[in-house]
């Protein structure tokens, strides 16, 4: 049995009504109807006919149905006795507005009938502070800094390009926040402003030197190495890529961690449980810094080789850049020795830390130190002028905890007046960060012992905890 | 058939000739049915897209709600259909029999030859 919804109904009915516009024409008019219109005729005795096709003629109406094909008059009804002629048309204006209406009301009405509750967000998979720059318009998400510094024993200068930092009225505008369940110390907040010849482009190296590098080529061939799906010792990927006139030339990379790289340093430290602190302090000197830097470098860094005659020779690593967005990043590469058109780098790491998103080779153009700008002002979420606490790399340290947007502003230089040059802007930071754990649990050193020394464990430990933690999402 | 027919008389009761209703008659102009639902929808999906940003990522760190979402995913095409029919009901030049038999006795009302 099909049952009809009245309220269905009613938006048919009305589309019906809008398409179809029904009305009654005056007797004066009706020669001046199209001869092809659909009309409906109610005489004076109360019969209605219906008519596709009508002539209005002296010796009165002549009328033809729409399925009639003779060309005889299938009705002839005199002027005298006709008491209403109505005119039927349809509406194309009326139907494509009432359809716009009502696709629209649709539209609100649906959207009405969902949630408003926001999901709570999964934590971006990051460990360090992050940088927004306004470009005129907005603040974009643009730099991840000082990541994998996760003690003041480890802590680093960072130096990221800042690509949609724009000044708008002499001044260049960013933000400083922790969105993470840390603690930030963070002891210098600059700008780095190279003004340099178009066609070149200015990009840090791992130390925070800014190079120029021009005329850069794509890798011909990139392989990846180290299966996925097994715990192999090393993994990563070997790039060919067109040797560049003469022997000095940098490998321009653009990567960033893949979300278990700050997973694994968090597993690590939670497992230090109430000697975390311990910890923390015995990173201040010695050996035990050393040993964690070892560790850190050797497992978290990427290890770029070059291939020289037989054999792989290290040139240079790039440390912990942090997973929401991708750095980029030059490595100097000395050719001499390089046999060849091609040259051929491997990126060597702990397998699934890293995600290459592009590779090339360049000229190297040269080394540039660039203007450094210290803020104008900097001010925290509550007003506070925190200006001194960025000017200069002194151990007075910003600190901020969860939720903290510190705004920040700089002088902008003039623009470079001379004809083909440009400029890029860096940010350069200083400072370290600590991890919110659980520190009432019971300490594994023993675990973290053998997490430091053995790879193979290590890796095992952190795909099953992986796996683990992703399973009970 | 015309032949045959009534004659169309103004408001003073003077035939309007035929040929002049005819004359004043207008097809539909092809480039305007083009134009104003293609620009319609264009702009209906400038402005729906505009209406419906939920001005931030949308995605797991900065989720939507599903109101957003669900406006977000379909306020393009929506905007693009209804800014496509109301481009549609606009006018497209079209003079017909009858609304040139209103323009003629407009003339002839108002002394225009």
């Amino acid at each position: 049995m099909i049952t009809v919804n009245a309220r269905a109904l009613l938006p048919a009915l009305a589309l019906l009504v809008a398409c179809f516009h029904r009305r009654e024409i005056a007797r004066q008019d009706w020669p001046a109807l199209e001869q092809t219109s659909r009309i409906s005729v109610r005489t004076l005795d109360s019969n209605t006919h219906s008519f596709t096709r009508f002539v209005f003629a002296a010796d009165g109406l002549s009328g033809w149905k729409e399925s009639d094909t003779a060309r005889t008059d299938s009705l002839r009804i005199p002027l005298d006795s006709i008491a209403v002629v109505r005119l039927t048309t349809f509406d194309k204006k009326g139907t494509a507005l009432l359809l716009a209406t009502a696709a629209t009301a649709a539209f609100i009405v649906i959207a009405e009938g969902k949630s408003d509750v926001r999901p709570a967000a999964v934590p971006r998979p990051t460990s360090c502070p992050f940088l927004y720059s306004f470009d005129g318009r907005e603040y974009v998400f643009d730099s991840e800094t000082y990541a994998g510094a996760i003690a003041r024993g480890l802590e680093r200068v960072d130096v990221d390009n800042l690509d949609a930092l724009r000044a708008v009225d002499g001044t260049y505008r960013l933000r400083l926040t922790n969105e993470r369940p840390e603690t930030h110390y963070t002891d210098e907040l600059a700008l780095l402003v190279v003004d340099h010849a178009r066609g070149t482009r200015a990009i840090p190296d791992a130390a925070g030197a800014v190079h120029l590098v021009r005329g850069e080529r794509a890798a011909t061939g990139i392989v990846e190495f180290g299966a996925a799906d097994t715990t192999p010792a090393r993994g990563g990927w070997e790039l060919t890529l067109p040797r560049p006139a003469g022997d000095s030339a940098a490998l321009v990379l653009r990567v960033r961690n893949t979300p278990m790289a700050p997973f694994a340093l968090h597993q690590i430290l939670s497992l230090l449980g109430s000697e975390v602190y311990t910890w923390y302090a015995s990173l201040r000197g010695g050996l035990p810094r050393a040993s964690v830097r070892g560790f850190i470098d050797s497992e978290g860094s990427l290890d770029v080789q070059l291939r020289s005659g037989d054999a792989w020779r290290s040139v240079g690593r790039v440390p912990d850049v942090g997973p929401a967005i991708a750095k980029s990043i030059v490595v100097r590469l000395d050719l001499r020795g390089v046999q060849g058109d091609t040259v051929r780098v491997r990126l060597e790491s702990t397998p699934q830390l890293w995600v290459l998103e592009e590779a090339q080779i360049a000229l190297h153009a040269g080394v540039v130190q660039g203007s450094v700008l210290r803020p104008r002002r900097a001010t925290d979420e509550l007003g506070s002028d925190v200006t001194s606490r960025l000017a200069a790399r002194d151990a007075d340290y910003l600190v901020t905890a969860r939720g903290s947007v510190v705004s920040v502003e700089f002088d902008a230089p003039p623009p470079p007046a001379a004809d083909g040059m440009t400029r890029t802007v860096l940010a350069r930071t200083a400072g370290h960060y600590y991890v919110h754990t659980d520190d009432r649990g019971t300490p594994r050193r023993d675990i973290v012992a053998r997490l430091m020394t053995e790879r193979k464990f290590l890796q095992d430990y952190v795909l099953a905890e992986w796996a683990r933690a992703n399973a009970s999402k | 058939m015309r032949a045959l027919s009534l004659p169309v008389l103004d408001d003073d009761g003077k035939p309007i000739p035929e040929d002049l209703i005819l004359a004043t008659m207008r097809p539909a102009n092809d480039a305007k049915q083009v134009r104003h639902p293609l620009i319609g929808g264009l702009v209906g999906l400038i402005v729906f897209a505009v209406w419906t940003d939920p001005g931030h990522a949308c995605d797991e760190y900065d989720p939507c709600t599903p109101k957003e979402r669900w406006k977000r995913d379909n306020g393009n095409f929506v905007g693009l259909v209804v800014g496509f029919l109301v481009g549609l009901a606009q006018a497209d030049g079209r003079i017909d029999r009858a609304e040139a038999v209103r323009l003629l006795r407009a003339e002839r009302s108002s002394g225009q030859p």
